[in-house]
């Protein structure tokens, strides 16, 4: 395991209100190597639950395992080593990058900071690399955050990750803000990065269909319990909590079923279930 | 059909002065009750249109026609365009706290188009409080004295749609009404949406960006690419059987929970803006299947399919489909 996250429990008081349970007793366990989905709603707790992860937050109880060892207790030196091996991608790209830094300077700060490349013209050729694996042309190095799309700059903000060659991506909803035909560019990415790289991903949306696409196993968040944790067929095939199966028919499908009122019958679909459109 | 169209856009065409043309002659026509989509990525322009209908924007151009039972709306004065907006055609935005006043109560923001249009202030109280009960707000009397910081997403998108529609309008525009929502609160909010719309024989023009929600909701749909229609017709032929290349595309890059891992079909590229549209077909670029003839002519939409459905593209219309046929 590259992460176990062990009985954290989170609560936030406000004065004169009962506290809010944010996390309570949540287990995790994400593989070397693998990508776990983490599906909830808003106000499910996964937001706290990564910050917990990433150390901007403190948990009241639990251990979070980095490898085989508790990152909570992390500082100095040892806590920086751990926030290079951990990177987060964020869901809204335009607020993540700082618009007055050139993609060079965004892409390349990791390295500096971690000193990682001394030389500035190595530093270059990383970034330009690293912008070439995500699909971005080099000449954007010198533009700045402004000059690009959702898409693009979500594909930026993962080369920023990417360029101090972490163990483990943290990703909150780094697709929901995006267009689907975008979408698409960056969920391959990431797939095909994990590929070359042995990369482990620790992946959390609210949309089930981006997380079966990408998650071998998923587990499901809710009111800041883990209510369910089993591999992608079996969470389909067969969900246990009466929260999953509603998460899992509130998936809005891209193919037609209403037929509407004074609209024609719907024409039956030959053979089932395939008839799904000629989109080669 | 003798009866005028509850709307009749025609050759809708919105430019900024002296720039680039957002909108490029775009028509369609929605009967009473009839539920349409605009789909499009971001840029496409399909929010510029749905903002034309109602001349929100009065810095832009507008040209062509826009009628609403039979009278223009492009060229109305304040006054009477101030009677139908909210009136007669009212309008749901993306971001629901962003369409509420933070400091007025609820009550008073759901009663305020009927103050405006004339009603007395208690008998619009007493139709906000129902319309916030129709909209399945529990404890309605309660939460008229609530403020918006008060309410959850969700609930927020519902007090909108009950602004949006205590004044009994028969056209409600949606802009992205719930892409800021998580998918069991969309579900909810569509759902209802569509069991008013179906009550009051609303017409409803749905903006998104998500094949998903217009498969659920929409009867007929217009595919906008780069501020142009690219293919228009009826929801289950369109998404069924696209016939643009562009539709196709965006129809592939859904997941859904059927998609084989790593077999999703990336569309690659951006869309270009309005002041860098390419010659011709504005989807050349992106194009798997362009020919010669699509970087010369911008093709017309033209009818294609039974279905009154429309496309503009030359391989599917046209000299070059004909062509291509002949030698198949």
């Amino acid at each position: 395991m590259i992460l176990d996250v062990r009985g954290v429990s989170r609560s936030f008081r406000a004065l004169g209100r009962p506290p809010v349970v944010a996390l309570d007793d949540v287990y995790l366990r994400v593989p070397e190597g693998d990508t776990l989905g983490l599906v909830g709603e808003s106000g499910s707790g996964k937001s706290t639950l990564l910050r917990c992860i990433m150390r901007l937050e403190k948990p009241d109880e639990g251990e979070v395992l980095f490898r085989g060892r508790d990152a909570l207790p992390l500082r100095g030196k040892n806590l920086q080593a751990y926030r290079r091996q951990v990177q987060m991608v964020f869901q809204d790209p335009a607020g993540s990058l700082n618009p007055r830094m050139t993609v060079e300077q965004l892409v390349g700060e990791g390295m500096l900071v971690h000193r990682l490349e001394r030389s500035a013209a190595r530093r270059r050729e990383r970034v330009a690399e690293l912008l070439d694996a995500v699909g971005i042309p080099p000449d954007a190095m010198a533009r700045h955050p402004a000059s690009f799309s959702g898409g693009q700059l979500q594909r930026i903000a993962i080369a920023r990750a990417l360029a101090v060659e972490p163990s483990l991506l943290v990703c909150d909803e780094p697709v929901s803000a995006l267009d689907v035909s975008v979408q698409a560019q960056v969920l391959n990415l990431l797939m095909r990065t994990q590929a070359r790289t042995g990369l482990s991903i620790l992946f959390v949306s609210h949309d089930l269909a981006v997380v079966k696409y990408l998650c071998p196993s998923i587990a499901v968040l809710e009111k800041g319990r883990i209510v369910e944790e089993s591999s992608r067929d079996k969470l389909f095939q067969a969900p246990r909590a009466t929260y999953t199966r509603a998460l899992i028919d509130a998936v809005p499908n891209p193919d037609p079923v209403r037929p509407g009122p004074g609209s024609r019958p719907p024409t039956p679909r030959p053979g089932g279930n395939d008839a799904e459109g000629n989109h080669a | 059909m003798t009866k005028p169209h509850l709307l009749a856009v025609d050759d809708l065409t919105v430019r900024v002065p002296d720039g680039p043309v957002l909108v490029d002659r775009v028509s369609f026509s929605i009967g009473a009750g009839e539920r349409w989509a605009i789909v499009g990525e971001s840029g496409s322009g399909k929010s510029v249109t749905a903002r034309a209908l109602l001349r929100l924007d009065g810095e832009l151009d507008l040209t062509g026609s826009v009628r609403h039972h039979g009278r223009e709306l492009l060229t109305l004065n304040e006054r009477d365009l101030t009677q139908v907006r909210g009136r007669q055609i009212s309008m749901v935005f993306q971001d629901p706290l962003a369409a509420l006043h933070p400091m007025r109560s609820i009550g008073d923001q759901v009663a305020e188009p009927l103050i405006v249009h004339g009603v007395g202030r208690r008998a619009a109280r007493q139709r906000a409080r129902r319309m916030l009960d129709e909209l399945g707000i529990a404890a309605a009397d309660r939460r008229m004295r609530a403020y918006p910081h008060e309410f959850s997403g969700g609930m927020r998108q519902r007090v909108v749609m009950a602004i949006a529609l205590v004044a009994e309008p028969d056209l409600l525009i949606a802009d992205e009404p719930t892409t800021a929502l998580d998918v069991r609160v969309q579900q909810q909010v569509l759902e209802l949406m569509g069991r008013i719309a179906e009550e009051r024989s609303l017409a409803v023009l749905l903006i998104t960006h998500d094949l998903g929600v217009v498969a659920n909701f929409a009867d007929r749909m217009i595919v906008m690419y780069a501020g142009r229609a690219v293919e228009q017709g009826s929801v289950a032929s369109l998404l069924r059987s696209p016939r643009h290349p562009y539709t196709a595309a965006l129809h592939a890059a859904v997941p859904r929970l059927d998609t084989v891992p790593g077999e999703l079909q990336a569309l690659a590229g951006v869309m270009p803006s309005p002041a860098r549209r390419p010659s011709g077909c504005a989807f050349r670029p992106r194009c798997a299947v362009a020919v010669d003839v699509c970087a010369t002519a911008v093709p017309p939409l033209s009818p294609a399919g039974p279905d009154g459905d429309e496309v503009a593209c030359h391989l599917v219309t046209g000299d070059e489909a004909a062509s291509r046929k002949a030698a198949s």
